[in-house]
């Protein structure tokens, strides 16, 4: 099949560290050189997985991510089982992203404001995971000491504003005060009504939940959705390098593939010397077999 | 210190969607071409399936973003900058069709005769005061074979209607004949696209799998493999090359010749002229050194903003204004596309994983395919079914305006929402008005101290009735698919990836800019690719014409080389 001869194409093999596989590579003599790639996508798969290694989908143990058992002391076998399978999920999403649960830039007191704010958005209750499960406080914090750090300001002036609004007239900061005064708290930064932000309480509570929803349903990559809580809740299946016909059709509830695009190795650096590859067995299968259940029928 | 390199026949600025596929011809006349591009080699190893990195902080965009037009409404206001890095063009050998949706259009003849084909049938009156409403300088017919090249060298998927004459009811009746199929058939359907065809049927529209330059089966080595409708293709990447960015086909073909050298990260930042206001090259930086590059030929080939932007930045004593702009027309007639998004809630799952240009498309409420009298105003749009369904967009728009923004109601409407929320989409045309136009921008600046392009736009009366006529055809289609509670988000951005105008094409230099060729009147050697030279937005997504026009352009300059550059 197509996607066989995809993965095996030689063109595909490594070079320097770097797939020699794109077209897009100059053939010679444009003098761009190798290199670490731009971000920090290879960093996190040698962070969290060797490099002889082929991960398809992480369901069904219909193929083993050798990597985690080889992280898992389990020796670097490439048998597929159901018990490696399972062995391999000991390994938490967090350890394969490596990733922990330390504050980078928020302090203790900011931390539990933005928690406090995040579980008024997204709240954990009887629908499911909300914000806490999900970490979105992590993202946050992992965005605003990166990607967003220009607005690290804007956050470290509204948090101290949004707990100087809670306690004007002797009331307690936001993060002590009870669930329907925090929501109505909120509501009035929502609508503009309180005082003090930069460079507008909608503003603020804007950027806030604009992030509490990438914390929430963007790649687990990023320090949110941990352990796939946020796609589960809605049902986007994660990120699916095969998408059979059979997931399009109306109806069907697609499984939970409780996949990162970290983990989706066959695009980032693909050894084709591993056995799977050779065999031909986890790179030939049709979608439906990668997916082991395939589709578990209408849903409702 | 600038360095002085040796001459070369044509320099283009830009190698993307266009600046690609204009080199394709050069370089096989046997024309030396040297394209330069103010962002990096792209690798399929950069484009991973992430909505964060992608679509929310535009990854592959950091220059593009950082140079966002600022806008106003009007030119007494003061002009804000936009600050949403959201506005998706991107920065590569490849351009924005690296991450473009991949739906690869022929505009109808109707869009290239405006003009006389709206007084012919409605009057004088149904083109509205102020606007800039005119004909091509060439017609469908010229632009045909160049379709069809450029749909053979990318490998474009889809269903013919029309092959000279001879209709196929699978594919889009309403289109103008065209010489061959498409080379590849079109990509699958889905659920939902089913769902929207079998709609559109029973309401008597003419529904067909829109066209796309997305391979749905292998092409020619051109891809890895075909497309695995994993479902993130706008703003990023393919990650298996099934999408036809010219990075893939138009530029290695070019390169083959030995004849186009691409310098990546080489940031353009002034049209040089010679004493009798010829172009005479390009100043360019690359890792923090400038050079010179001699040219006989200029082609300005990034996106439309970095277009206008240096021919308003390369001022000299022949174009003190600009260059080019000795008529002081460059800016003027900008258009943006507007976006008419109408999304209803279904009972069951609908599975739109997959991507964009997967989609049911009909041209029914297109170009003057229906009757406008008395209607107010003149065009419409292509409307398809929306697929491409990511987490974070998807959840943005699975409810209504009216629903809470957050809490628990809130949590609880997206959990069974996101899946069964599902839309249909217009491309809606909109005029050239003569209170729309770019300059520069007197107060912001890049990161590097250029100013930014300034946006002076605003809608007409006629987008208003025209969004309110097409927004009753996508609900009458979302109910008949099945919907239940429905709602619309017209939108008509100011900055927009779907942006037109500035350096409009025309037979007289006092009104536009170019000429039918993308030629400067003012200066010869001088062309300008993209949407710039265009006079309307036509009801669908631009981009294959660009490459058409760019293809026909390319030819026409090797073909002519001497008198143009004499």
């Amino acid at each position: 099949m197509d996607w066989e001869r995809f993965m095996a194409d030689p063109r595909r093999t490594r070079s320097r560290g770097r797939t020699a596989a794109a077209s897009t590579t100059p053939d010679s003599g444009d003098g761009r050189p190798d290199g670490a790639t731009r971000d920090g996508y290879s960093e996190a798969i040698r962070r969290g997985y060797s490099r002889r290694q082929v991960i398809r989908f992480g369901i069904a143990a219909a193929v083993v991510p050798t990597v985690l058992l080889e992280a898992c002391g389990g020796g670097g076998s490439s048998t597929t089982t159901a018990t490696a399978g399972a062995k391999a999920r000991q390994m938490s999403l967090d350890q394969i992203l490596g990733l922990d649960d330390k504050p980078v830039t928020f302090d203790a007191g900011e931390l539990r404001t933005v928690e406090a704010v995040l579980e008024r958005l997204i709240p954990s209750d009887g629908e499911g995971p909300g914000a806490k499960e999900a970490k979105v406080w992590r993202y946050i914090d992992h965005a605003l000491a990166g990607a967003y750090a220009e607005l690290r300001p804007l956050y470290t002036a509204n948090l101290a504003a949004l707990d100087k609004f809670s306690s004007s007239g002797g009331g307690k900061s936001f993060a002590d005060q009870s669930p329907q005064r925090q929501e109505a708290i909120l509501g009035e930064v929502q609508a503009g009504k309180a005082k003090g932000f930069t460079p507008s309480a909608e503003a603020f509570f804007l950027t806030v939940r604009q992030h509490s929803l990438e914390g929430m349903f963007g790649d687990p990559y990023h320090g949110g959705n941990a352990e796939f809580v946020g796609w589960n809740l809605i049902g986007f299946p994660g990120i699916l390098d095969v998408n059979p016909a059979a997931y399009q059709k109306l109806g069907v509830k697609v499984p939970q593939a409780e996949r990162s695009v970290a983990q989706f190795e066959g695009m980032f650096e693909l050894d084709v010397d591993s056995e799977h590859v050779r065999g031909g067995k986890a790179m030939g299968m049709s979608a439906g077999e990668i997916f082991g259940t395939a589709v578990e029928g209408k849903g409702a | 210190m600038t360095q002085t390199l040796k001459k070369t026949d044509v320099v283009i600025v830009g190698v993307g969607a266009t600046g690609g596929v204009a080199a394709l011809p050069l370089a096989e006349a046997g024309l030396k071409v040297v394209g330069l591009e103010a962002g990096p080699w792209r690798h399929i190893e950069e484009f991973p399936m992430d909505e964060v990195r992608n679509d929310v902080r535009n990854y592959l965009g950091p220059k593009a973003s950082a140079e966002l037009p600022t806008t106003r409404e009007k030119s007494s206001q003061v002009a804000e900058p936009t600050l949403t890095p959201s506005v998706a063009t991107m920065n590569g050998v490849g351009g924005s069709v690296i991450h473009y949706s991949g739906q690869s259009w022929r505009l109808r003849p109707w869009n290239f005769k405006m003009a006389s084909e709206t007084i012919k049938r409605y009057g004088h009156s149904y083109l509205p005061k102020g606007s800039l409403v005119a004909d091509w300088p060439f017609g469908y017919e010229d632009l045909e074979p160049y379709y069809d090249k450029v749909e053979y060298l990318l490998g474009v998927s889809g269903q013919a209607g029309n092959v000279n004459g001879k209709i196929d009811p699978a594919g889009d009746v309403l289109e103008a004949p065209r010489s061959r199929p498409y080379p590849l058939p079109p990509l699958r359907a889905g659920g939902y696209t089913e769902l929207g065809h079998k709609a559109a049927h029973r309401l008597g529209w003419h529904p067909f799998p829109g066209p796309a330059a997305i391979h749905s089966e292998d092409y020619e080595g051109k891809s890895q493999t075909h497309c695995q409708y994993c479902g993130f293709c706008t703003s990023n990447g393919c990650m298996t090359n099934a999408k036809a960015s010219v990075n893939l086909n138009a530029i290695p073909q070019a390169r083959k010749t030995g004849n186009f050298e691409v310098r990546a990260d080489a940031r353009v930042t002034e049209v040089t002229v010679d004493g009798e206001g010829r172009a005479s090259g390009v100043k360019y930086v690359q890792g923090g050194k400038a050079y010179l590059q001699p040219a006989d030929m200029v082609i300005l080939s990034s996106y439309l903003y970095e277009n206008i932007r240096l021919l308003l930045l390369s001022r000299s004593k022949a174009y003190p204004r600009g260059l080019s702009n000795n008529h002081g027309q460059v800016g003027k007639g900008y258009i943006s596309h507007g976006y008419l998004i109408v999304t209803g809630t279904f009972p069951e799952r609908l599975n739109q994983f997959g991507p964009t240009a997967q989609q049911t498309t009909l041209s029914d409420w297109d170009a003057d395919y229906f009757d406008h009298t008395g209607l107010g105003f003149i065009g419409g749009a292509m409307l398809g079914t929306s697929t491409e369904k990511k987490p974070i967009a998807g959840v943005e728009g699975a409810l209504p305006p009216e629903e809470p923004l957050w809490g628990s109601k809130w949590k609880a409407a997206i959990k069974t929402g996101f899946l069964r929320s599902g839309g249909v989409l217009g491309q809606v045309d909109v005029l050239p008005y003569e209170s729309n136009y770019l300059d520069l921008d007197p107060t912001h600046k890049d990161p590097t101290g250029m100013p930014v392009i300034r946006l002076t736009y605003s809608i007409g009366k006629q987008e208003q009735l025209r969004a309110a006529f097409l927004e009753e055809k996508c609900l009458e289609w979302l109910k008949e698919m099945g919907a239940t509670r429905t709602w619309a988000f017209p939108t008509f951005p100011a900055v927009n990836v779907h942006a037109y105008g500035g350096a409009r094409m025309g037979t007289d230099p006092d009104t536009s800019v170019l000429d039918g060729y993308s030629l400067s009147h003012e200066v010869p050697n001088l062309a300008v690719l993209g949407g710039a030279g265009f006079l309307n937005t036509g009801g669908r997504n631009p981009t294959e014409t660009f490459q058409a026009m760019a293809w026909r352009t390319g030819e026409h300059i090797a073909a002519d080389w001497h008198s143009i550059t004499a």
